[in-house]
């Protein structure tokens, strides 16, 4: 800085406005970033972070001008910033008004396969001891619509739901009744193998605008070595529920999910490859989780969230290369981070908001009439823990959410209040899942050194930043793609400052 | 420089709620056990590595770079208080502003 540049700094001093900052690690002069407390983000240099808060910042440097921009600073006798960043957070907390939306419906925990990974601890094909009976599927359906949310999702779960159907059809069919004098828009998505897909179910499905959601691992040998099925064919069978929803309720009305076990980290391009061959845009790259059979089974299918990572970023570079040349196939967890680093909006997803998703964006109806804040702590109760179970089904929904249980989870499920958390730049895109925490350690606030869910989200976001920050063209106009879910030769460019 | 590792560090320069939310920080890979009287000036850290996490990661962290990450962490959290000082009230003010706007009463 000039001998003059220096008597303006002094003389005119920003304010600071609340910020975070990281290194990233790269060895890279612009190794620093921080993030604004709306989420807007810089990258820039240990000296100019000194500078930053020391108020040494020149006044008319480019980066005093994006420091104002984005947020970092403010001058007292100038544009007050505010009512703006209440606006950006207001965005960003936006899944906070209306009320639980995510619905699960767990009507039966029978099912014909036998996977190793099984996070619900299944009961065998025969008998319905295990299915959700007719009265609960009323009481749940009652409690569903107390929640304010305009926009509803029902999610059918199981086991394998399709061998509880009769109570798939009514459960929808009293949703319709109800929904006649509610008005609520409603999306209705099947969790399901799909080895049970007959025409009837289809035909149903057509009516209501059903969504299928199912598994598939990878390519058949790895598929067949997870998923057993006694007839040794489940991957064929999958591939003949894909095509069957396809053909009848049209391509994009079925998804797929992936669940990665320590063999499946061997092949990350085959498991991407199989998912182009079969003709999916998307795919979730999800870890296993501590639940169920999953948990039992760690010592042969468990692997390091470091593995887990290091295994991503193989899986991350296959499929930039795959889009850059012409496919489009996102990444879901990813496009959901890029959202929430690229936007002021919140993605929605449950496992990355604060206040937690568990309990205020999704309640889970068990097929015994237990009621619980998410998935994971329903699978708890599975394994023997039921702390987390909310109530029952009898119990109007605000009882079930001021009960203890969702005290205690307000209590560890506020990041910007707990330690580690409070300091982390990756704050705006991150969020608190104290249900993981206490499956792993026993309590649910956890410590962020020693944190799966932590040591995750924070590789994950680091490398992401390191490629808007450092990739190639091509690489930075993919992950705008996939946000924009647009094509890779729609995209001109992206341009990311340093 | 070998294990332990002892730090000292003045009072005045390191307030108690930096050296603590360093050792919270580093917890995954040092052990740090934060040693001072209320009357001296001074606290010292007595640092060793943690035992090893797993046989696939075990800490291999020398004293010397111990040391660096240690004053590093430290020196970063010393410019986080800085910024909470400053910036104290405000991000109360905007998440109130925020939930007014949406129509919450906080």
């Amino acid at each position: 800085m000039s001998y003059l540049e220096n008597i303006i700094a002094s003389e005119y001093k920003y304010r600071l406005l609340p910020f975070r900052f990281i290194r990233l690690g790269t060895k890279k002069t612009n190794d620093v970033l921080i993030t604004s407390e709306t989420g807007e983000y810089l990258f820039t240099t240990e000296e100019k972070l000194n500078a930053l808060i020391n108020k040494k910042i020149p006044k008319g440097s480019w980066f005093y001008k994006a420091l104002l921009a984005r947020h970092f600073i403010y001058e007292p006798e100038g544009h007050n910033p505010i009512q703006e960043m209440a606006a950006q957070y207001k965005s960003r907390k936006s899944f906070l008004v209306g009320g639980p939306a995510l619905h699960i419906f767990v009507v039966t925990l029978r099912c014909n396969h036998t996977c190793q990974y099984c996070q619900v601890s299944r009961a065998p094909v025969g008998g319905h001891t295990h299915d959700m009976s007719e009265y609960h599927a009323r009481l749940a359906v009652d409690r569903m619509f107390e929640s304010p949310s305009p926009a509803l999702t029902v999610e059918f779960q199981g086991g394998e739901p399709l061998l509880s159907f009769e109570r798939i059809k009514q459960i929808i069919e009293y949703i319709s009744e109800k929904n006649a004098a509610e008005k609520r828009d409603i999306q209705y998505v099947i969790s399901s193998t799909l080895h049970h897909i007959n025409d009837e179910i289809l035909t149903f499905s057509k009516v209501h605008g059903i969504q299928f959601s199912t598994s598939l691992d990878g390519p058949n040998f790895l598929h067949n070595t997870n998923r057993p099925t006694p007839e040794k064919n489940s991957y064929e069978r999958t591939l003949h529920g894909i095509e069957a929803v396809r053909s009848e309720l049209g391509h994009d009305n079925v998804s797929a999910l992936t669940t990665l076990t320590s063999k499946s980290l061997l092949y990350p391009e085959e498991i991407i490859d199989e998912y182009v061959k079969i003709g999916f845009n998307s795919i979730s790259l999800r870890p296993l989780s501590p639940y169920g059979f999953a948990k039992k089974s760690s010592q042969r299918l468990d692997y390091s969230v470091n593995e887990y990572l290091k295994f991503y970023k193989r899986a991350l570079d296959h499929l930039i290369k795959i889009n850059s040349e012409g496919t489009f196939i996102a990444e879901s967890y990813t496009s959901l981070l890029l959202s929430s680093i690229m936007t002021p909006f919140s993605s929605g997803y449950v496992d990355l908001r604060s206040p937690l998703g568990a309990g205020l964006g999704a309640l889970i109806y068990n097929y015994d009439g237990g009621v619980y804040p998410s998935d994971e702590a329903r699978m708890l109760k599975e394994m023997g823990e039921s702390d987390l179970m909310l109530g029952t089904l009898d119990q109007p929904l605000e009882q079930l959410l001021t009960s203890v249980q969702m005290e205690i989870l307000l209590s560890s499920g506020i990041i910007e209040g707990l330690p580690g958390c409070t300091d982390c730049a990756y704050l705006p895109y991150c969020g608190a899942d104290p249900v993981e925490h206490y499956a792993r350690s026993g309590d649910p606030i956890g410590h962020r050194s020693f944190s799966d869910f932590c040591t995750r989200n924070m590789g994950l976001l680091t490398h992401l930043f390191t490629l808007l920050r450092d990739g190639e063209r091509s690489t930075q106009r993919v992950l705008v793609s996939w946000l924009t879910r647009r094509s890779f030769n729609d995209i001109s460019s992206y341009g990311c400052e340093i | 420089m070998t294990w332990p590792l002892h730090i000292k560090l003045n009072k005045s320069n390191y307030p108690i709620s930096v050296v603590q939310r360093t050792v919270y920080a580093l917890a995954r890979d040092l052990s740090i056990i934060i040693d001072g009287d209320e009357d001296s000036n001074h606290i010292v850290l007595n640092v060793q590595p943690t035992i090893i996490i797993s046989d696939q990661n075990p800490n291999t962290l020398d004293s010397d770079k111990a040391r660096e990450i240690v004053i590093r962490m430290l020196n970063d959290f010393i410019l986080r208080e800085r910024v909470g000082e400053e910036t104290r009230g405000l991000r109360e003010i905007i998440a109130h502003a925020a939930l007014k706007e949406a129509g919450i009463r906080p």
